[in-house]
This record gives C-alpha cells, sequence and structure tokens, in this order.
C-alpha cells in the first residue's frame, strides 16, 4: 500500500514538473525573446519615466546647427525648435499629450540616452547611466532646406533633394506645415486643417507623377525593345485608343517623326501613351517591379508604399494613361527623387536617410549610418542614355527653367492631373552641383506647368548650394 | 563539507543587510526605524535558524533556509515597493515564526487531531461558511473578514483543515473509496455516502468561485481535493470525474457570470483593452519584459506602475528589478521546498502524515504556480498569493504553520525511524 501512495506522489510531482518547465519556458519567452518589443511598446511608461530624469539629447543639422534642443528651466524642461516650422515634417514634435513624431520618434532611445545593448546587461547599465542624451546629426542641411522653402512660396507641395551617391537626404519641405514649439497648443486646429499641415508630403504624400514618370517608361520601352534609341514615332495631335478615345499633346501639337530622346525633351503624351501600350499592362508591371515601386524599405522616417494600378484589369486606355503618369498611379515627392536618383548614379538607387550620426553628449561619435543600396533599378548603359536625354530636356526642352549658369542639371518636368483641381506642377532630376551630385523631386499643388513653377525651386535651391560653396 | 554545507544554509539569511545597505546607497535616506528593523530581521532569520536546528533533533536542515530566502526577498521588494508596508511584513513574519515554534513544539498534540476527521471537516465548513456570511469585499474578493482592526482572509486557514481532513479521512477510507462498489461505464465508484465529504469540497470551492469571486482559492482547493483523492486512492475514475466537474462548472461558469468571461477574454487577447481592463497583466508582461535576463536593478525598475503589486503581482517586480535569473531563482526555490517536503512524504510510515506532509508542499507548490502562471499569462488571471512573498498576514502566518507541521512530520519519522 505504501509503495502505491508514493508511486502516486511520484505520479502527481511529474505533473508539477511539467507544469514548472512550461512556466519557465513561457517566462524565458517574455523575459529574452520578447523583451526589447515590452521595452520598447509605445505603451510601457518605462523609457518615458527614464526619459523624465535626463535632458533629452540635440537634434542638428549637418552643420551642427540646432535644429531641436531642451532647456530645463527651474523644474520644467522645454523644447525648443528654433527654426519653427521649418524643419516640422522630417524632425516632427515632442508632444505633451500628443505623442511624437518624425525623428524625435523614431530616434527616441537615442535622445533619451537609452541604449538597448547596454540595457540588456541589467544593472551594469546603471554605471553608464548619463544625465544628458545622444545628439542625433541629421544630413539635412539648414541652408538647402531654407532656400527650398522660400522657392515655394505660399504653394501646398514638397520638396525633397538628396545625395544621389549616398541616399542622404539634404532636404525635406512639406508646406503647409506646423510650429513643433506650439503643437500641443495648436493640435486641435492642425488635425482639422482640411490641408493637413500634419503630414509630411514629401515621404507619405501620395499624387499622380504625371509627365515625370517619362524617364522611367523610357528605360523599361529601351529594354523591352519596343523602340530603339534610332527609331522615329509620329506625334502629335492625339493617341487614337479607338472607341473615341484619345490622348493629346499638350496644346495640341503637332511634332512629326521624332524619336525617344525629342519625345523626352517635348514630353510628347503620344510617344509614352503609344510605348505603354506597345509594352501592355504585364510590361509595364514588370517596370515598375524593376524599379522598386513595389518594393518597401525600413529606414529612420516613415515613408508611404506608392500606390500601383491594378495591372492585370487594366483597359488599353488605362495602359495608356500610366505611360504618363495618370490612371491610378500614386506616388510620392520621395519615390521620384529616388527614381530620379538611379539615372544619374549608374541604374543604383541608394536608401534614403536622415539620420548622419549619433553622438554622445561629450561629442563622441556612437553611431554613423552607412549608405546602403536600395536596389540596382536599370543597367549602367541605360542609365546614361536616360541621364543624357534628361540633361537635353533641361537644355532644349521644358526644364530650362532651372538652368544654372556651370551646373550640368538632368530633370524632367510634370503637370499632373487630378481630380482636385488645377494641375500638380512636377520637376524632378539629378545636377552635380560642386563636388555633390544631388537627386532631387519638387512637386507644387495645383499650381499648373511643371517646367514654369517646379523647376525655378531647384534653380534656387542650386544657387544656394553653390554660395555656400564659395564659403 | 558538511561545516561549508552550513555556512552556505546560513547566507540567505543576509540578503536582507545587503538589500537594505543597496536601498541606502540608492535613496541616500533611510528612517532609523527601518534600519532597526533590517537588523533584527537578519537575527531573527539567523537566530530562528539556530534555535530550530538546536530544538528539534532530525529536523529538516534545507526548507528553513529556503524560506528564510524567500521571506528576504518578501522584505527587500516591500521596503523597495510600499516602505510603509516594511514594518507590518516584518511583523507578520516574526509571528510566522512565532507559530511555526509552536507548530513544532505542540506538534504531537495538534497532529492528534487527524484522528477526528470531521471535527477538521466541520472547522473547515464553518469557516468557510462564515466567509459566506460575514465576507467583506476587498480589491474585488470577497474572501475577507475583519475582526477589529485585522482583515484576515479565512481560505488561507482553512486550506490548513481541509488537508488534515482530506488526510485522515482518505487514509481511514481508502480502501472503501476504492472498492469497486458500483461499476458504471469504466467508472468505479464507491457507495454515494463515503463520495459526499469530497463532493462537499468540491461544492464549497465552486461557491468561493461564484459567490466570492475568489477563483484562485477556488481552483487550488479543487485541485488539492483533486491530488489528495489520487495519492491516496490510486483511482483514476476520480480524476476522470473531477474533470468531468471541472470542465462542466467551468463551462456554466463561463455561460453565467460575466467576470468569468471578462478574465477569459483579457487572458486570450490583453491588446485589445491594454489601457483598460487588461491593464494589470499588460503593465506586469511590460515588467517582465522590462527586466529581460539580468534584471534593470534592484531600485531601478518602475514596478509601481502595476496595480496590487505588492500582494498579487509582486513577482513582477522581482522579474522586472531581478531578471529572468532572479525569478528563475524564486522559482528553484520553491520547487525545492517542495522536493525536501516530498521527501519527507516519501519517508513517511505513517500513512496520514505521509499524506499530509505531501498535501501541505503540493498544495505551497500549486498555489504558487496558480499565481505565477497568472501574472505571466500563461493561465488566466486568478487573484491569490504568492506563499511567504507577497504582502499578507493570514498567507504569511498560514504558510509559517504548513512548514512548522512539514519539519515537524519529517523530524518524528526521522527519530522513529
Amino acid at each position: 500500500m505504501h509503495n502505491n501512495m508514493n508511486k502516486n506522489m511520484f505520479r502527481i510531482m511529474r505533473v508539477f514538473i511539467v507544469l514548472f518547465v512550461l512556466l519557465i519556458i513561457n517566462l524565458s519567452y517574455i523575459q529574452v525573446i520578447k523583451s526589447d518589443w515590452f521595452t520598447n511598446n509605445p505603451l510601457n511608461p518605462r523609457i518615458a519615466n527614464r526619459a523624465n530624469n535626463t535632458l533629452r539629447g540635440d537634434i542638428m543639422d549637418c552643420n551642427g546647427k540646432k535644429i531641436a534642443y531642451s532647456k530645463k528651466s527651474g523644474e520644467k524642461i522645454e523644447r525648443i525648435y528654433p527654426y519653427n516650422e521649418l524643419f516640422a515634417a522630417p524632425v516632427g514634435y515632442l508632444g505633451k499629450n500628443i505623442g511624437s513624431a518624425g525623428i524625435e520618434q523614431s530616434q527616441n532611445s537615442n535622445l533619451c540616452g537609452i541604449n538597448m545593448t547596454l540595457h540588456k546587461l541589467g544593472p551594469i547599465e546603471q554605471l553608464f547611466m548619463v544625465e544628458k542624451g545622444n545628439s542625433v546629426k541629421l544630413t539635412l542641411n539648414a541652408d538647402i532646406q531654407k532656400s527650398a522653402w522660400d522657392a515655394m512660396g505660399n504653394r501646398r507641395g514638397a520638396v525633397v533633394v538628396m545625395d544621389a551617391a549616398t541616399g542622404a537626404v539634404l532636404a525635406m519641405v512639406s508646406k503647409p506645415s506646423f510650429n513643433p514649439n506650439t503643437v500641443d497648443e495648436d493640435w486641435k486646429k492642425l488635425y482639422a486643417d482640411k490641408a493637413s499641415p500634419l503630414l509630411n508630403r514629401a515621404a507619405q504624400g501620395l499624387y499622380p507623377p504625371g509627365s515625370s514618370i517619362k524617364p522611367m517608361i523610357a528605360d523599361a520601352a529601351l529594354a523591352q525593345n519596343v523602340i530603339n534609341t534610332t527609331e522615329k514615332i509620329y506625334c502629335g495631335p492625339y493617341y487614337d485608343l479607338g472607341n473615341n478615345q484619345k490622348i493629346g499633346e499638350a496644346d495640341k501639337a503637332v511634332y512629326g517623326s521624332i524619336n525617344l530622346e525629342q519625345g523626352l525633351i517635348h514630353s510628347s503624351n503620344v510617344m509614352f501613351a503609344g510605348l505603354a501600350v506597345k509594352m501592355g499592362s504585364e510590361g509595364l508591371q514588370q517596370a515598375f517591379k524593376r524599379f522598386g515601386f513595389y518594393d518597401n524599405f525600413q529606414t529612420d522616417f516613415a515613408a508611404q508604399m506608392p500606390h500601383i494600378p491594378n495591372f492585370p484589369k487594366l483597359s488599353k486606355g488605362e495602359t495608356a494613361q500610366v505611360g504618363i503618369g495618370q490612371a491610378d498611379l500614386l506616388v510620392s515627392p520621395l519615390r521620384m527623387a529616388m527614381l530620379a536618383s538611379a539615372f544619374g548614379n549608374n541604374g543604383k538607387c541608394m536608401k534614403p536617410y536622415l539620420v548622419a550620426q549619433v553622438l554622445s553628449p561629450q561629442g563622441q561619435v556612437i553611431h554613423t549610418t552607412m549608405p546602403a543600396e536600395f536596389k540596382e533599378v536599370t543597367t549602367p548603359d541605360r542609365a546614361n542614355i536616360i541621364d543624357n536625354y534628361m540633361k537635353a530636356v533641361v537644355l532644349q526642352g521644358t526644364g530650362r527653367k532651372a538652368i544654372v549658369k556651370g551646373v550640368t542639371i538632368a530633370g524632367k518636368t510634370g503637370t499632373a492631373e487630378n481630380p482636385f483641381g488645377a494641375d500638380h506642377a512636377w520637376f524632378i532630376g539629378t545636377a552635380q552641383v560642386g563636388t555633390k551630385h544631388i537627386a532631387f523631386a519638387v512637386i507644387l499643388e495645383n499650381s499648373g506647368y511643371g517646367g514654369s513653377e517646379a523647376a525655378p525651386v531647384i534653380k534656387d535651391i542650386i544657387n544656394t548650394m553653390l554660395k555656400e560653396d564659395q564659403k | 563539507m558538511n561545516y561549508l554545507k552550513k555556512k552556505i544554509l546560513l547566507l540567505p539569511s543576509l540578503v536582507i543587510i545587503l538589500a537594505v545597505c543597496i536601498f541606502y546607497l540608492h535613496n541616500k535616506i533611510i528612517t532609523d526605524a527601518n534600519l532597526v528593523i533590517a537588523a533584527a530581521a537578519a537575527i531573527l532569520f539567523l537566530a530562528g535558524l539556530f534555535i530550530v536546528r538546536i530544538y528539534l533533533k532530525n529536523v529538516d536542515n534545507y526548507i528553513l533556509p529556503l524560506v528564510i530566502f524567500l521571506c528576504s526577498i518578501s522584505l527587500i521588494m516591500i521596503l523597495r515597493l510600499k516602505p510603509t508596508l516594511f514594518k507590518a511584513q516584518f511583523e507578520w513574519i516574526c509571528i510566522g515564526f512565532i507559530l511555526l515554534g509552536l507548530t513544532v513544539t505542540f506538534a504531537d498534540k495538534i497532529l492528534q487531531f487527524l484522528d477526528y476527521p470531521y471535527l477538521l471537516g466541520l472547522g473547515s465548513i464553518i469557516i468557510i461558511g462564515s466567509v459566506l456570511l460575514f465576507g467583506t469585499d476587498i480589491g474585488g474578493n470577497k474572501n475577507w473578514i475583519l475582526i477589529g482592526p485585522f482583515q484576515i482572509q479565512p481560505s488561507e486557514f482553512a486550506k490548513l483543515l481541509i488537508l488534515g481532513f482530506l488526510a485522515s479521512y482518505l487514509q481511514e477510507n481508502k480502501n472503501t473509496l476504492n472498492l469497486p462498489n458500483r461499476h458504471w461505464i469504466f467508472l468505479y465508484l464507491p457507495p454515494l455516502r463515503f463520495l459526499a465529504p469530497l463532493v462537499l469540497i468540491w461544492s464549497m470551492a465552486l461557491l468561493m468561485f461564484v459567490y466570492q469571486r475568489d477563483l484562485g482559492s477556488a481552483l487550488l482547493f479543487f485541485s488539492m481535493a483533486v491530488m489528495m483523492t489520487y495519492a491516496a486512492t490510486s483511482n483514476k475514475s476520480y480524476l476522470f470525474l473531477s474533470g468531468v466537474f471541472f470542465i462542466f462548472s467551468g463551462f456554466i461558469s463561463y455561460m453565467l457570470f460575466g467576470h468569468v468571461r471578462v478574465r477569459v477574454a483579457i487572458w486570450l487577447n490583453p491588446w485589445a483593452d491594454p489601457m483598460g481592463k487588461a491593464y494589470q497583466i499588460v503593465q506586469s508582461l511590460f515588467a517582465l519584459g522590462y527586466g529581460g535576463v539580468f534584471g534593470a536593478g534592484f531600485m531601478h525598475g518602475s514596478p509601481d506602475i502595476i496595480p496590487a503589486v505588492y500582494t498579487d503581482f509582486i513577482f513582477s517586480a522581482i522579474g522586472e528589478e531581478f531578471g529572468l535569473l532572479g525569478v528563475l531563482s524564486v522559482i528553484l526555490t520553491y520547487l525545492l521546498i517542495f522536493f525536501r517536503g516530498m521527501k519527507i512524504a516519501l519517508t513517511c510510515t505513517d500513512e496520514k502524515y505521509k499524506l499530509l506532509s505531501f498535501g501541505l508542499s503540493a498544495t505551497m507548490l500549486l498555489q504558487a504556480f496558480i499565481i505565477l502562471a497568472g501574472v505571466t499569462k500563461l493561465l488566466p488571471l486568478t487573484g491569490i498569493t504568492l506563499p511567504f512573498i507577497s504582502y499578507g498576514g493570514s498567507s504569511m502566518t498560514a504558510s509559517f504553520i504548513a512548514i512548522g507541521l512539514i519539519l515537524a512530520i519529517g523530524a518524528k519519522e526521522n527519530n522513529c525511524a
């Protein structure tokens, strides 16, 4: 009988052992595998609690000018943005009750001085506790940002300027904007404003690209052999889709028989609608895939994926519309700047980034962002061909208003129809300014022709950069 | 070797001194009263160990140091989470030690009650009944009784009586209970009147569950009865019956009671309402996750964010500040106490003692498991105290009495052998 009882107790003990093994597995899962997730969860107040005890780090432009800093006045810590609205779109805000956005959000743990690697060491982390968080040095240049802001005037829209060779974003402007110094007080008004001042149009606004998509269509057409560099097509005054559907040239122009280069110079709708129809929806889809429009990327700011038409279901008319950047195609200015950068960069498209370095309060470099390739979207040969075409667009075509003496600019204008009013003006391209090879995209909402409205913005920016170079 | 072993077993008593030093270094202030309490606690722990060792021949050498380790963790966590309760918790530990001493001293007399199972059963029914009648609602559980300035959780003590009853009743009737008197499908069941006491305990558990909303204690009582019955009779029919009973009553109460549905919903998806109903469990997971492997360090976490952190959720605070290593050592301590208790039970010659010492150690481990599984979201949360660690007099004193009984039985059997 004794034996029996002992045997039963052993069986119960075994059940206990299984239960505790499960318990320990679950605990290890929480405390090891999910530890980072739980620590950085926005609902976990621990990081914020710690941030209250440390002075938040500075945010600087690429020359060390302070874009945001914290000041302790008595018991209160204030976050000050000396440039007011100028950097609001990329840098964001640090609200008291409304959370945070932009760099303030994505670099929160750096700015609070929390190092997740050190945090893993447990109590040893206490030895490295700091009174001030780390500084974040951005790739943005305050002078370029300012000249882009001023050149846009009162118009809504966005400007992106990036280093074509590295993907470092030099300017990112979105208008209308908000003042991060008073965002808490203005929140209700900003939130309800129909002009969406809180939206970072440069990276998150989606627009039809219009004619600015044509360099990519030209590249796709060459790649798929529906045209070569010498073949001529009769262009004007309209492309007949049948069923009484027509796509016309701007101002009903007639260009006669022209080659691909001239088609791009004149931004001929007839030529590109025709090329798109020849490639068909499948060919177009292939091209959009190759150019990375289907690929997402993780970087230090929030970027919106393009909206791509449902290619297999497109009619012939819609396919032709994609060729001139209309139909269902919607892209962000950032994506267009990336597209332009590929042609000026031998077909390579770099991943855009905003954080150049993270620095300790003493100025030691803790982290430096290494440029990374997003995708090789086309061959160096074709990239050079298109790049030369785009140079011709600026010299002889629609982009003449961007010309700055002594600077080589490759560009493409766009005038995008949209259902909400007057056309959007686009200008995208690359330029060699001094030692810097920049890629850019400008969009001015409801402002008319890209050539006359958007191109001069780039002229101003290049002039500013030249002046800075001379200093 | 033996000398070294004895020295090592003294170490848990020093945890409190070390922790108070850290507390002082971090806060730069500590009230004189708390300093005196900490010193007194260290002395109590050391003296307690020596006295019991000298006083009780052949006593188990490991259980008490392990208990003292848990008590030290309890004291330092209470000091850290709610310094105002530090003194009270220390007083409860002192009373616990006194009760342990009394239990050990009068063990012969106390264990004589095992000869009167129905007296023990009646006692537990009276206690549970009085809670049902005069219970007061504190923190959502209607399982408290107020006597003057004291808040008592009688279920902690009823637990001991029920274990005593089960041990003696099952030992006396195990043969009858095992008679395949009735054969129904594949179940072998004794006459109903022998089953009645077990059904009574199950119903009591159900009443606590439904009426007092004390899910934790109900689950504990129910499982206690199942464990003990199986250990005594080896009859798997009881396991099957209790399983059916559990699923059936669980299902019925899920359908009938909103608070049960809410608990299950929180368990299944706490992220549906992380700042509302699931706030406590979500904050507990945050605390554990933030702690990681090594913990944030004593005094360097923010466990006070979790509601009821010094009672039901004290384990999460340990996990935040001492990390996975800390909680594993706590878990290991419970397992070691259980294994030592099992060793005593296995070597017992008297079956009543065998069942009682097994029941006492298994119940303590089960109680720890229920609350640990709750705060780590392995099971739905059921409010119940963590033995020797959670703040609270009833839990602390009842746990000390249980340990006293285990130690006494162990010493007694060793002396006989």
